[in-house]
């Protein structure tokens, strides 16, 4: 392509004008693609496609280089990349799996939670001691033996809360 | 112009991985903190039965009661294991149908004793306990034949635990 003048204020030749127009078509056709692949609208394109191709064309020609093939091309592909389609991992993709995590935590402290707590802290060790049962046994037989089963059992019931308060500490 | 909106989405993704971070550890801070929750209700019925201790002990039998059936309406916390949330209701009821029946107040004796046999029966000194209580306030009121109905059931649960005891090293 010819430079036809040094001016960077001179019109456009028809040379330069016919390769803005070029390149604004190839474009437009890209972005018409885009348009109609995900229903966008993108009014402005147009113009800025055109106003782009011709802004290198005029600094191509201030600096006396030409048209660099590689401009344009850089050109098409910063057009290309701002016509691009919007990346197909939108919000929602990201707030369904952090719902999906968030219910599978839930879920998993609860079972671990379950299974934890489901079994009784009184264990072998906390058995009632004989002198309860043998107090127990009198106070069957005779109602005034309660007093004395009453006593064992503050003893007892001291012992095994403490335990189970230990055991429910200790719970992972 | 590209380079602030890049700046823009940057910082508005961080702000969403920050936001994400925070929940999750809400999430799991909710699921932690249900578990000293067992611990809790566990001691503030050990607070009670001490509490109802020191009054027996200086006579204040109404105080006493007050305060174990303020213990007995503090529902168990979920986390807690069933047959220990069992037991230990079972104790509250037991002391309570025992003041009861020391003052001589028989129903009111009957209807705690009930209230924890209510709650499941198993060999265990707690349910052996309510029996016990069951079986004499029933003698007194002349409910012969449940009486002893109540006090063998009893004596057949104090066996099965002397029996362990026993063998047990």
């Amino acid at each position: 392509m010819a430079i036809d003048s040094d001016d960077p204020n001179a019109p456009f030749s028809p040379d330069e004008g016919a390769a803005a127009t070029a390149l604004a078509t190839a474009l437009e056709s890209r972005e018409a693609l885009t348009v109609r692949e995900h229903d966008a609208p993108r009014s402005a394109a147009d113009a800025e496609t055109a106003i782009g191709a011709a802004a290198i064309l005029r600094v191509s020609r201030a600096q006396a280089v030409g048209p660099d093939p590689h401009v344009l091309e850089e050109l098409t592909r910063d057009m290309d990349r701002r016509l691009r389609p919007p990346s197909r991992r939108r919000w929602w993709t990201w707030a369904s799996l952090a719902s999906a995590l968030t219910i599978a935590l839930v879920v998993w402290f609860r079972l671990h939670d379950l299974q934890s707590t489901s079994a009784s802290a009184v264990s072998a060790a906390n058995s009632p001691p004989r002198a309860l049962l043998l107090a127990q046994q009198a106070a069957i037989q005779d109602d005034n033996a309660l007093s004395a089963l009453d006593l064992h059992l503050a003893a007892y019931r001291s012992r095994l809360n403490l335990a189970r308060i230990a055991h429910y500490e200790k719970a992972p | 112009m590209t380079r602030a909106s890049s700046h823009v989405r940057t910082l508005v993704k961080r702000s969403l991985h920050s936001a994400f971070g925070l929940f999750v550890v809400g999430i799991f801070a909710t699921c932690q903190s249900s578990r000293p929750e067992s611990t809790r209700w566990l001691e503030s019925i050990q607070a009670s039965h001490r509490s109802a201790d020191d009054r027996l002990l200086s006579r204040e039998t109404a105080a006493a009661r007050a305060t174990l059936v303020t213990a007995w309406d503090t529902p168990p916390p979920t986390t807690i294991a069933a047959e220990d949330a069992r037991v230990v209701r079972q104790d509250i009821a037991y002391r309570l149908a025992r003041i009861d029946m020391a003052e001589g107040r028989n129903q009111d004796a009957l209807t705690w004793a009930r209230k924890g046999l209510a709650l499941g029966r198993n060999a265990s000194v707690e349910t052996a306990n309510l029996l016990i209580v069951s079986g004499h306030v029933n003698q007194r009121i002349g409910n012969e034949q449940q009486a002893i109905v109540d006090l063998h059931d009893a004596l057949v649960i104090n066996d099965t635990l002397l029996t362990r005891a026993l063998e047990a090293p």
